[in-house]
């Protein structure tokens, strides 16, 4: 009782307590004191100057008045074991200087290449998604099957869309658009000036009520609405009308004149439509005859359609076989002159399908498209390249940290004494992992952004880092660097910090058989991916090398082709004359197509009787081309100027084939469908061996090689050559051009260079594929470079003793190399079938090919264990050659 | 660290640590000045002052008295430096050079 007396009297004269816990928790803990002091004498007084209950009052004022920016604790940014981590990661990254490098670097590389290729499949995957509804947008493609083989087109008949529209209420809107198949370039004249545009497409007036363009100037309901009319794209106003509003202003075809209606912003890289100017396709006469007609043989145009919201692909798709049942199959059965009872029978079928506009950059590589497309599996395989090199990189990081395991065990013994639980030990890892992913992220932004240009022009695209600046991906990234951090680093702590304190500080623990196992595993594996990369590189050059050195059936080189030579009229002959007066030209031939060019197709009969229908391809060609091109002639003759040849043709040995010659020379060609004019047969004086028309992608189809009367005008020039000065003669060529009046500039260029374009994609492919090769192995390297540190230092004694036991400094290097070299040879073994199965695949999308030969892929391993050798001699032969006197003093 | 510009509080604070030197801590300063100004200021906004004279050089302090009225707790005691002292005296000597003008007018 008398206590609590005591302790009640003491308690009158207190301040209240709960003003002294606020002040203690928001106060700096340097003037907590003071403050406190000084309260206390005020309270005391006051208290007895105006009682206890005003006193209280006024000390929780003044307590509350204290709240001043200067007076308040600062705010930890970072709770205090955070800190406390952090800074122990810190000062041990500064402590390996060399383990930090590697780990960094291999971190910056490995998150550089996959920003880096994150960019560009981004890229890939955005295409045609500006769109508005891009979702709802279709576009209508062909399976044509013949009575002897199948094609795809992306385009469709001309009468398609109108049909479409205005039969299938579920369409909400249907738009056309056409290519020009046999002419890349249209020359426009400005007033005096004249430009040639190759980006030149032709619409009709409800394209733009599919596509959401934006027009600048004019109005999209009537801007494609009459046959002179055309849009054109900003830029494009501003080549053709500087900064004056392009509207209404006109320019000449030729002889018509066509007026702008609109402009529109320019179109985004990323739509598998490319064009600066968009006719009319009321402007081109043969759509206009074939829609007159019903044409519904020829896939023309490109049809675009916008479903209703609601309706599925699948739905729409599924009327498409009546549709052509109903409006198109009269056309069909008369064009094709078959009856209707005989059409099932006949093995000809137009099957239509929907392409989701989304779907066509990535999924779409039919016969016609408005320009090359890109593919899938290419976005497929850089993510795995992306995952490979993100594997390996974290797979660098743990083999560094457990090798390290016996620097570390030292200082987690000792911790672990002054009362470190594990789970904090863990934790102080994972910072540390954590701290060198999120600095390798920061050095690998500047490293992206620094060759980001370089890689621009690798893979001809005009990628952003801004794409990166969305809230989303910045917390996305941040999320899987933290991940990358804590994977490759939860292994290392768990553990490095499972070691037993004292066994470490008595100095007993040996970490030589720690881990080893699973080291060497992850050895194993990342050299079974880079071995695997580096022989899927080799093969992919040798398939290179194969495209371009493979016989094409005649003589590439040494060929000049000229475009549209149709410009010269009746002149043709006598500048072909000119060419030959020319130093270095040896001959010089006309034709409708060089090998390359688009050719068109003719349906051939067999004399003989149950030989079905065959679909050739058509080239006409003039008495020297085959003598120009070096063609092979297996049987017969080539055209001559003195034969009359009109009603003569050549065939390719796949034509004879398939017509059933096996003595082709005199047997005819019959003509099922003949143009007004144009004979029911042709005689065969010639076979010509088979040659590649077009790209290796695709296998050598029939052919027929028409001959021209003298007096046709034809659009291509080839001139074989020989000269050592080609630049005098390219510049002998144009003067001629020029000499001959042509308003038009002259367009032309090597066979060679245009034959290569058509394997543009592959090339970059292999380009690319090689960069980031190259990357995957260099980070293997490293990491082996850096674990070999860390195991011939763990073997410096090991190695002294040896020395003074008479090994010889070769033997060092050996026993040191021979336990990496076991580990790539294993490595080697199991990438062998995972190559021959996928490169076999890759291979087969060629009609022509390479084969996998046994040396590629032996060389690809012995390229590897020499990269590796070389890596590990720097330590190798430094610790060999290390005077085992030091090695040994030590202890 | 020369302040050209003294606030009135500030003056008054000065003048104070000089009076109540050595015993001048922040309460005796709040009693001192309620009693020669019959102003009552907050612990808190005395206390800003001090830390801000301290801070520019005009006052130093050191930890010391502690006393059973306090709980045993140590006082801040404050005192002028040079340049306090010359800023005090600087301060006098304008406004007695601006009364003698005023008073010769």
């Amino acid at each position: 009782m008398g206590k609590d007396a005591i302790y009640l009297d003491m308690e009158i004269d207190q301040p209240p307590k709960q003003p002294q816990k606020l002040l203690n928790w928001f106060c700096k803990d340097e003037w907590v004191d003071e403050l406190l002091g000084d309260l206390e004498e005020e309270f005391k007084d006051n208290v007895e100057a105006k009682g206890r209950w005003r006193a209280v009052v006024t000390y929780y004022k003044q307590v509350l008045l204290l709240a001043r920016p200067h007076i308040l604790k600062r705010k930890e940014k970072t709770p205090s074991m955070l800190r406390n981590y952090i800074k122990s990661a810190y000062r041990s990254l500064l402590k390996n200087k060399a383990y930090s490098i590697i780990n960094i670097s291999g971190l910056t590389v490995g998150i550089a290449c996959c920003l880096l290729i994150s960019l560009y499949v981004y890229d890939e995957t955005s295409y045609d998604k500006f769109f508005k509804d891009s979702d709802r947008i279709y576009r209508v493609a062909l399976e044509r099957i013949y009575p002897t083989n199948t094609r795809f087109f992306g385009s469709s008949p001309v009468n398609m869309a109108p049909t479409i529209l205005e039969n299938y209420p579920e369409v909400e809107e249907a738009g056309r658009l056409h290519r020009l198949f046999f002419q890349n370039e249209i020359v426009v004249d400005i007033g005096d000036k004249t430009f040639i545009e190759d980006q030149y497409l032709f619409a009709d007036n409800n394209f733009f009520k599919v596509f959401s363009f934006e027009f600048l100037e004019g109005n999209p309901s009537s801007a494609l609405d009459a046959f002179n009319k055309v849009v054109i794209t900003e830029s494009t106003a501003k080549r053709f009308f500087g900064d004056d509003p392009a509207l209404n202003k006109t320019y000449q075809i030729d002889t018509s004149t066509y007026i702008v209606s609109g402009v529109i912003e320019d179109v985004p890289a990323n739509s598998h439509m490319a064009f600066e100017i968009l006719g009319s396709i009321e402007s081109l006469s043969f759509l206009n005859r074939a829609a007159e007609t019903n044409s519904w043989i020829n896939p023309w145009l490109f049809t675009y359609i916008k479903l209703k919201g609601g309706v599925s692909q699948e739905s729409f798709q599924a009327k498409l076989p009546e549709m052509v049942e109903n409006y198109g199959m009269a056309s069909i059965l008369s064009l094709l002159n078959i009856s209707a009872e005989d059409y099932p029978e006949s093995g000809n079928d137009f099957k239509y399908f929907l392409q989701p506009v989304e779907d066509i950059h990535l999924k779409s590589n039919l016969s016609v498209e408005i320009r090359p497309n890109s593919d899938i599996t290419y976005v497929y395989l850089l993510i795995a390249v992306v995952a490979f090199i993100l594997i390996i990189s974290c797979i660098n990081f743990i083999n560094l940290a457990t090798a390290r395991s016996a620097e570390r065990a030292k200082e987690v013994g000792v911790r672990k004494v002054l009362g470190s639980r594990r789970a904090l030990l863990i934790r102080q890892f994972l910072t540390e992992s954590n701290l060198i992913s999120l600095v390798a992220f920061l050095l690998s932004l500047g490293l992206t952004a620094l060759v980001l240009p370089k890689f621009n022009l690798l893979v001809s695209k005009e990628l952003s880092l801004w794409v990166l600046a969305d809230p989303v991906i910045v917390l996305g990234l941040f999320v899987g660097i933290l991940l990358i951090g804590s994977l490759a680093g939860l292994y290392p702590a768990v553990v490095i910090s499972s070691i037993n304190s004292a066994i470490v500080l008595k100095g007993k623990y040996n970490t030589s058989s720690k881990g080893v196992w699973l080291r060497n595993s992850l050895i194993v594996f990342q050299f079974f991916i880079s071995i695997s990369m580096i022989s899927g590189m080799l093969m992919l050059n040798k398939q290179m090398r194969f495209m371009e050195n493979k016989k094409l059936g005649f003589n590439k080189e040494n060929v000049i082709a000229i475009d549209q030579a149709q410009e010269l009229g009746l002149q043709q002959q006598a500048f072909k004359n000119e060419l030959l007066n020319l130093e270095g030209v040896e001959k010089v031939s006309y034709a409708f197509a060089l090998p390359g060019n688009f050719i068109g197709n003719f349906i051939a009969n067999s004399e003989i009787p149950d030989i079905p229908q065959v679909r050739t391809f058509s080239v006409a060609i003039d008495d020297e081309y085959i003598q120009t091109l070096e063609m092979e002639i297996v049987a017969g003759r080539a055209f001559s100027p003195d034969f009359n040849d009109s009603l003569n043709v050549i065939v390719n040995e796949t034509t004879a084939f398939l017509l059933g010659y096996d003595d082709p020379i005199g047997k005819k060609v019959l003509n099922p469908n003949p143009a007004p004019n144009q004979s029911t047969e042709f005689t065969i004086v010639g076979v010509v061996k088979d040659y590649h028309h077009q790209s290796l992608h695709t296998e050598i189809p029939p052919m027929l090689l028409f001959n021209t009367s003298q007096r046709a005008i034809l659009p291509r020039i080839g001139i074989r050559v020989n000269t050592a000065n080609t630049m005098a003669l390219l510049k002998g060529i144009e003067d001629q051009w020029k000499a001959f009046d042509i308003e038009r500039p002259i367009s032309f260029g090597f066979l060679e260079d245009r034959l290569s374009n058509l394997y543009a994609s592959d090339q970059q492919t292999g380009k690319i594929f090689t960069l980031f090769t190259a990357v995957t192995i260099i980070m293997a390297c490293v990491g082996l470079f850096g674990l070999a540190a860390y195991v011939t230092q763990q073997r410096t004694k090991e190695i002294g003793v040896r020395k003074v036991l008479g090994a010889s400094i070769t033997n060092i290097v050996m026993i040191l190399s021979i336990n990496f070299t076991k580990l790539i040879l294993i490595s080697f073994l199991i990438s062998l079938p995972l190559v021959y199965l996928g490169i076999g695949e890759w291979l087969s999308s060629f009609a022509y090919h390479t084969s996998i030969d046994p040396i590629t892929l032996i060389g690809a391993g012995l390229l590897t264990v020499v990269l590796a050798w070389l890596t590990i001699s720097y330590y190798s032969i430094k610790i060999a050659i290390l005077n085992p006197v030091n090695s040994l003093r030590s202890e | 660290m020369n302040r050209s510009f003294i606030s009135e509080l500030e003056e008054l604070v000065l003048l104070s640590v000089g009076v109540l030197h050595p015993e001048a801590y922040a309460y005796s300063i709040r009693l001192e000045i309620r009693s020669q100004v019959g102003k009552s200021l907050s612990l808190a906004s005395v206390h800003t002052v001090l830390y801000r004279l301290e801070k520019d050089g005009l006052l130093k302090s050191e930890l010391g008295g502690r006393s059973e009225k306090r709980g045993g707790r140590s006082k801040r005691l404050f005192s002028l430096t040079q340049h306090g002292e010359k800023t005090v005296e600087d301060i006098h000597a304008v406004r007695q050079a601006m009364w003698a003008r005023m008073q010769s007018t």
